[in-house]
């Protein structure tokens, strides 16, 4: 097998010493002690055969950066499975799709070039938006999964309305395109790169067209997936990307942003693709020290340990996902906050799930919320 | 023996129809039987009860083409299983919202509540949804392959 002895050595796979480390601080080999990410390694390696492709394991890995952020061989795991699942899907071979395949198949029908899309009715009608800006808050998925899982109440919408007002409070009009599709993250996670590029292209033609140079999200993957996947895969896409939270830190610092006082306790919750992905931690901590009185608190994990909500990209979704859950809200019930934060809408949905789904009385008392809707609401007259 | 003209004859749409074995059924036989003509762009599935119709279903069929798509079911009340059709009837409010959202549009995706054996009301419904769809033009979602899903469906 060729092609996958290249990605062995490209993703520097080779340099597996098999000291258990990633398994050791694996967010899946925590609740299932099949699961080992050094395994998958070593079964990729030593089997001449299609096994490697063809592990049902595969698909569980929820591509956290638990194990390579601990690796000291140096292993680029995320992009080992990646290149692997890009694998199996030629082969015809997928993850089990959840929700009957109901996102998977959004995402194919937004890859559709001549789509007449009805993406701004939420914005609300007390902030500025434009057609034309140098500066693009880009939306992403937020208005499809309010719908999709309003019985959730996972608000996902709470984000770009919280932004939209964030950000002219800082004086920016933002442009918002209507032609905007998903970012392509689940796609190029599962392997379907041919989707991912269709999707990439149609929201680089988007952000052109409304002029801007630089691009502003809140969404995590969102932001990963365009300031490092784009360039990657498309060549230069004409603009910058910059995470919310890294313009609200500056304007905290300098004193550009002020809040209402307030008494609630809050935790915070490190998402995969912001934290230990994209580096980003100290921002929305900084955001949040700057309101007065917030009481928040720092779960047991946190930073670069942060545990994993178990999202994957709407595959094999399961026992195992719905603990990790439970563990990450314990954990977060612990802290004795009331509220538990999170920058990450797909966390959000998973989080309101397990609250929903499991008879969690008396257990798991606090709610869950969304980060920059809970700072934008914060924000002082 | 009824014969509805279509809006206009230059678009075809592809339109995908799940049928509840009960009350849908029968009144598709009847339809038959009847001599109560539909459009012949309909495509139909077969099902035990609407109620299995699920989101990801749905928009599976918009994924590979289909212009529109009918859930014919049993009214509310009558469903063979009870509580089918009213899940399903509640689930679809949503979807329709995500079609819009999309930009195809909601009014692609129809619930039918058919009384059992009632071939005529039925040829009535298809006829007058394929002449929305009409209306509506081709999905803009459609990448070509509805063709083939459509030539491998068996018709009625």
């Amino acid at each position: 097998m060729d092609e996958k002895h290249k990605i062995i050595a490209e993703t520097k796979a080779y340099n597996c010493l098999d000291c258990g480390k990633c398994t050791a601080v694996c967010s899946v080999a925590r609740h299932d002690s099949t699961f080992s990410p050094r395994m998958l390694v070593y079964d990729a390696i030593h089997d001449s055969g299609e096994r490697a492709i063809k592990d049902d394991r595969l698909w569980e890995c929820l591509t956290c950066a638990a194990c390579e952020t601990i690796c000291t061989s140096g292993v680029q795991y995320g992009e080992f499975i990646r290149a692997l699942r890009f694998q199996a899907s030629q082969a015809g071979i997928s993850g089990r799709c959840t929700h009957g395949g109901a996102l998977q198949s959004m995402m194919h029908i937004m890859g559709a070039d001549q789509l007449n899309q009805n993406r701004l009715e939420w914005v609300p009608k007390k902030v500025k938006t434009a057609s034309t800006s140098d500066t693009l808050f880009f939306v992403g998925c937020a208005p499809y999964f309010d719908t999709f899982f309003e019985d959730l109440d996972a608000r996902t919408l709470d984000a770009p309305k919280g932004a939209i007002a964030l950000l002219n409070r800082l004086g920016i009009t933002p442009a918002i395109s209507p032609n905007e599709r998903c970012c392509g993250h689940d796609m190029l996670n599962s392997g379907d790169i041919e989707e991912f590029t269709r999707l990439a292209s149609q929201n680089i033609k988007a952000i052109s067209a409304t002029g801007a140079k630089r691009v502003v999200t809140s969404c995590p993957e969102g932001y990963h997936t365009l300031k490092v996947d784009y360039p990657r895969y498309m060549g230069d896409t004409g603009f910058e990307v910059v995470h919310l939270t890294e313009l609200l830190a500056e304007a905290v610092s300098s004193e550009q942003l002020n809040f209402k006082k307030t008494s609630k306790k809050v935790a915070y919750h490190d998402p995969c693709r912001l934290g230990r992905i994209s580096g980003i931690y100290d921002p929305p901590r900084q955001i949040l020290e700057a309101i007065p009185g917030l009481d928040v608190r720092e779960m047991a994990h946190h930073h670069s340990n942060a545990l994993c909500c178990g999202t994957q990209s709407w595959v094999n979704c399961g026992t195992i996902n719905k603990q990790m859950q439970m563990e990450l809200l314990g954990e977060a019930q612990a802290t004795g906050a009331d509220i538990l934060l999170t920058g990450c809408p797909k966390c959000q949905i998973h989080l309101k799930c397990a609250l929903n789904d499991i008879d969690s009385s008396g257990e798991i008392k606090l709610k869950v919320q969304d980060f920059t809707g809970f700072v934008a609401g914060a924000l002082s007259r | 023996m009824t014969n509805i003209k279509p809006v206009s004859s230059d678009f075809e749409p592809k339109i995908l129809g799940f049928v509840c074995n009960w009350g849908a059924y029968s009144a598709l036989e009847m339809a038959g039987v009847e001599r109560y003509r539909y459009s012949s762009g309909v495509s139909f599935v077969r099902l035990m009860c609407i109620g299995r119709v699920h989101p990801g279903l749905i928009l599976k069929c918009f994924e590979l083409g289909a212009d529109g798509v009918m859930l014919l079911g049993c009214p509310s009340g009558s469903c063979h299983y009870e509580f089918g059709i009213d899940q399903t009837k509640q689930s679809m409010e949503s979807i329709k919202k995500l079609l819009d959202i999309l930009g195809l549009g909601g009014k692609r995706l129809r619930l039918v509540e058919v009384p059992a054996g009632d071939g005529k009301y039925l040829a009535q419904e298809i006829n007058r949804f394929t002449r929305r769809i009409q209306r509506m033009g081709a999905n803009p979602a459609n990448r070509g392959s509805v063709q083939s899903l459509f030539e491998q469906v068996p018709v009625g």
